[in-house]
């Protein structure tokens, strides 16, 4: 029954873990998600270290700590969402009270509660049945599996918040599994379950309820007289809103012409996670409904060609079709990657739309854009990218450490390989002053044209900017003094500003939306000369190209301008700083911390540690090994985003199939320990789990994105079996230093154990939002590279000094 | 009789209020005021953008509005400190430098008459009403209008408050000689470009309530035309260097 219990509570927790991501990605924001990670770890840390003093209490009365724990979990998963959505806590705050700091700390530890509870649990398990160790651990990792597999699927068929409720239901059932009785302990079982089930049924909703953060352009809309919800769909990949506007018209236009003299059709708002605003249009099959579609900048590429082949990146609300029906095209391809809101737009709204999705030159596809574009045989005049980051958290900076592959060098390149001779790429960002997201686009396009041998890139380029957006136009082939034309006239009808185009002229820009210095202009002049990597390096934002390696587009963090921005935060600069990664960072310092006092410190009271605290060797060695768990965690995670396209399927998977596959390569470095022992040769297992390892992880580093590329558009069965060939070995190999070194432990100190697993929980802690901060920096090649000096070092460690000293 | 009834109570409630308030709390306030608007002078001397100088009418405006009025209770304490206040709905009464700011982009003068989109706190408006002028404010969240207006009733009764739909402004006292747009909006509504008057001012903030510290100001040209500013309120060059 215990294995079972383990299982159970291992899987509820692993469920809580995914669900905590989903629920705060639309309570809040994105950012929380690494955050959870950390918290759920410092969980599991803080609870080896508290059952090392306790444990004798425990033991000593195990089917009552068993039961009380396993309904504090219960307890605590409701109850801590509920409370943490109490927490004042407002990442817009940030910039004017350090105190919202406190707020984030308190969300970390409330959250981490019923982490600690399922982790206590399942180490008293261990614990009290110590002589079953690989079974109890296999039940741990199958219950963790069947946990993902179970909230996932919850996900699909419940709403987010009422998956609370299963959560719930998991930890009762172990409550159930363990009540202290005798007699009738089937009957009373069956009958405490079902009360169970009544009681996660009847939970109030208030206990449960999702109160997105006020700031959140959903909750804005719902305050106005007559809006209200009429279609909600969610699922693991998002929380998709329609909200009708009955009273107060939506009218969205971002960046709409001042010279637009036309009235905007009936719109319903459509959000993801409460957040990217798009609308869908009322079309009655009459353009002059839709006219102000030509008075927007994204406008501009169906002047230059005329009736395309186009290609759409994202499906929004059906806008940029209708756009493109607008000027007559003679195609539309779009591709969308989430297939909730193709469903949403195509079968609910298909008459609203003027049923323009049953067009047959309309063709809606379902999947990631390069990939597509990476398979298909077509050619197309226009590939269209519509900004696809939201405005109301682009403001802040939150989603800074939101990886994008579209906006990347090699992405430019896959857009161009597609293009017909004459064909033209638009992409459409919001614009922010100082220019940030429109030079680093610029540097990219103009990084990958050069990578490309274009030998003009320079001639092949046109930028234009509203108040709210700015389009840039890339030609496969130079734009000719006709296209030059063509966008002057353009402009000067919509009082659209000129950034650059080949030959533009200082009188001809900041003409209409006028900025106290033509920050746009110098930004790209600047970028066009041999001086730009210097220009790059000087700028206040971080504006160097993005790439498959390091692909955090929005992130313009820079430290060196940090100080001066806070200084100047009151008079105008808040908008500049990327809160997005000042949060990561305080989270960094936050797990830091807690990690310190909650895993640490309590071990200083444990009678082994004055024997052994001096031992740095010790310390270093499982830092290490933990902290290059971690990152090569995050690596996977952040790369099979791209792969799954959705970040929890991503997060989910490589959690599951590493905490597998390195429990198999735990137990079998024991195996291996021994049988090498015995052949008394000079190489030890830790040689062959690091070297193991690092073959790995270099192969990674080359042949990653071949494979990738390759399988993309595989199917769901293959997909995850070349995951699981990439993922399985490396983790087998991932499991197998923290065993030797445990053994090596217990052969010398054996009262030095929970310090060992002290450190690591500590390392696991830190070294997932650590990572992240990294890759940000530094891109995966040279994180992967660090984490093989690390394993380096630790093998170093390991050999030279553990075996050295004796002589093991 | 209703009307009545509730006119009795606000006004009793802000006998208590001001009751409540001891002669030592209101010079406290008055000394906030003091330090605020000092604040407001270093943003505009230090770093304040060059284009644009406060001026003393602004200046002894900030001086006299009871900020603290506007904020909600609980957030008294920020009232006159150098940051946006929430003030419930998702929204903020705007940080004290761009209130200052955009009330000196409008450059109003006695008697003109002045459209706001977005009572929002009430604050904004106040200090448009203290520069002499006529405001004619538009709210779209009703229980946001109810308790701004007890509020403006009292201190400032010649404001007239309209809840609906700002995106067509107001138009039976069109045209105003400023607008003020504090809601968001996706683009600059058309109507409201019509209802300004030749040489009239439009300012927009721009990005959230908390961070709107960029502006658009639009200048309507004698001749019709149309001209926006996009103005950050930071003296932030050069882009390059410096570090």
């Amino acid at each position: 029954m215990y294995l079972l219990s383990v299982s159970i509570i291992a899987g509820a927790a692993m469920s809580y873990e995914l669900l905590l991501m989903r629920l705060m990605s639309i309570v809040q924001w994105h950012h929380f998600a690494y955050m959870i990670i950390s918290l759920a770890l410092l969980g599991f840390g803080a609870s080896g270290s508290f059952l090392v003093l306790t444990k004798q209490w425990f033991l000593q009365r195990l089917k009552y700590s068993l039961c009380f724990i396993s309904f504090c979990f219960s307890i605590t998963s409701i109850l801590c969402f509920f409370l943490i959505q109490k927490i004042p806590f407002n990442p817009l705050e940030l910039p004017w009270t350090a105190f919202q700091f406190v707020y984030l700390s308190m969300n970390y530890l409330i959250l981490m509660m019923p982490f600690f509870c399922a982790a206590t649990y399942v180490g008293l398990v261990f614990i009290a049945y110590n002589n079953k160790l690989e079974e109890i651990y296999f039940y741990d990792l199958i219950g963790s599996a069947i946990g993902v597999i179970l909230i996932i699927f919850s996900l699909f068929v419940i709403e987010p918040q009422n998956c609370l409720r299963v959560v719930f239901l998991l930890g009762f059932i172990v409550f159930a599994l363990n009540l202290p009785i005798v007699r009738y302990k089937f009957f009373l079982g069956i009958l405490t379950v079902s009360f169970g089930v009544l009681v996660a049924y009847g939970l109030p909703n208030d206990l449960t309820s999702i109160d997105i953060t006020k700031y959140k352009p959903l909750s804005k809309i719902l305050q106005i007289p007559g809006n209200q919800i009429i279609k909600e769909v969610s699922s693991p990949r998002g929380l998709i809103t329609v909200v009708e506007t009955r009273e107060i018209p939506l009218r969205y236009a971002p960046g709409l012409s001042i010279k637009n003299q036309s009235e905007l059709p009936e719109q319903m708002a459509m959000f993801k996670d409460g957040d990217s605003l798009s609308a869908i249009n009322n079309f009655n099959n009459d353009f002059s409904e839709i006219d102000y579609m030509n008075y927007m900048t994204d406008a501009l590429p169906y002047y230059l060609v005329k009736n395309p082949n186009v290609f759409i990146v994202g499906l929004g609300g059906g806008k940029n079709i209708m756009q493109s029906l607008y000027f007559n095209s003679k195609k539309i391809d779009v591709v969308e990657i989430n297939p909730q809101i193709v469903g949403v737009l195509k079968e609910e709204y298909n008459n609203y739309a003027g049923k323009i999705y049953d067009l047959s030159k309309i063709k809606i596809h379902i999947g990631e854009a390069r990939n597509f574009l990476k398979h298909s045989q077509e050619l197309y005049d226009l590939i269209q990218i519509p900004s696809l980051e939201s405005y109301s958290s682009s403001y802040i900076g939150l989603g800074s450490f939101n990886v994008s592959h579209l906006y990347t060098v090699e992405a430019i390149e896959n857009y161009m390989q597609k293009l017909e001779h004459n064909g033209i790429l638009s992409i459409t960002n919001w614009t922010k002053i100082p220019p940030r997201t429109s030079l680093k686009l610029f540097s990219t396009v103009i990084q990958s044209l050069e990578e490309q041998n274009i030998e003009f890139p320079e001639r092949n380029i046109l930028m234009i900017r509203s108040w709210k957006t700015t389009t840039m136009v890339v030609k496969k082939s130079p734009f000719t003094q006709q296209d030059i034309n063509i966008l002057k006239l353009f402009c000067k009808n919509r009082s659209f500003d000129i950034v650059y185009y080949p030959g533009v002229k200082k009188n001809e820009i900041n003409r209409f939306n006028l900025l106290s210095k033509p920050f746009f202009y110098e930004g790209v002049t600047h970028l066009l000369t041999s001086d730009r990597r210097n220009y790059e390096k000087n700028y206040k934002f971080n504006i160097k190209p993005s790439r498959d390696d390091q692909p955090f587009f929005f992130n313009f963090f820079k430290w060196s301008s940090f100080s001066e921005l806070m200084q100047l935060r009151s008079q105008g600069t808040v908008s500049m700083i990327d809160w997005g990664y000042i949060i990561l960072v305080a989270t960094f310092f936050i797990a830091f911390m807690f990690s310190f006092l909650f895993i640490l410190l309590p071990l200083r009271y444990d009678r082994g540690l004055k024997k052994i605290h001096s031992k740095k060797n010790i310390v270093s060695y499982f830092f290490l090994i933990g902290l290059s768990f971690m990152f090569i965690e995050i690596i996977l995670i952040q790369r099979f985003i791209l792969f799954f396209g959705f970040p929890l399927y991503a997060i989910a998977f490589i959690i599951v199939t590493l905490l597998f596959f390195a429990g198999i390569g735990s137990l079998y470095s024991k195996r291996l320990s021994l049988k090498m022992q015995k052949t008394k040769t000079s190489f030890h297992a830790i040689d062959i789990a690091i070297i193991g390892l690092i073959v790995i992880l270099i192969t990674h580093v080359f042949f990653l994105t071949p494979i990738f590329e390759r399988s993309f558009s595989l199917n769901w069965i293959p997909k995850l079996l070349i995951s699981f060939l990439i993922v399985a070995p490396l983790a087998f190999f991932m499991g197998m230093p923290f065993p030797l070194g445990l053994t090596w432990i217990k052969k010398t100190f054996e009262q030095g154990i929970p310090w060992a697993w002290g450190i690591n929980g500590c390392a696991s802690v830190i070294g997932s939002i650590l990572s992240i901060l990294l890759l940000m920096h530094f891109g995966y090649t040279i994180v992967t590279f660090l984490v093989v000096i690390m394993y380096l070092t630790a093998l170093v460690i390991f050999k030279i000094v553990f075996l050295k000293i004796n002589n093991y | 009789m209703k009307k009545i009834f509730t006119n009795i109570t606000i006004i009793i409630f802000l006998l208590f209020y001001n009751l409540t308030l001891s002669a030592s709390s209101k010079e406290d306030f008055q000394k906030q005021r003091g330090k605020m608007v000092d604040t407001i002078l270093e943003h505009f001397l230090i770093y304040g953008n060059n284009n644009f100088e406060i001026s003393k009418s602004v200046i002894s405006v900030l001086k006299k509005v009871p900020r603290h009025m506007f904020v909600p209770k609980k957030e008294i304490k920020l009232a006159y400190k150098d940051r946006p206040v929430p003030i419930g709905f998702g929204q903020t009464i705007s940080q004290p430098f761009i209130v200052a700011l955009m009330t000196e982009l409008l450059n109003v003068k006695e008697d003109n008459s002045v459209l706001e989109i977005g009572t929002g706190s009430g604050y904004q408006a106040a200090v448009l009403a203290e520069m002499g002028t006529k405001v004619y404010s538009v709210e779209i969240i009703p229980e946001l209008i109810e308790r701004t207006s007890k509020v403006l009733d009292q201190l400032y009764p010649r404001i007239k408050l309209l809840i609906g739909d700002g995106y067509y402004g107001w138009e039976e006292n069109a045209p105003y000689d400023a607008i003020i747009v504090t809601a968001a909006i996706s683009h600059i509504p058309e109507p409201l470009i019509k209802q300004l008057r030749p040489g009239g001012k439009m300012v927009i903030p721009v990005g959230n309530p908390y961070t709107s510290q960029e502006l658009v100001l639009i200048e309507k040209k004698i001749n019709g035309d149309l001209l926006l500013h996009q103005i950050l309120s930071v003296r932030f060059v050069p882009l390059t260097g410096g570090h």
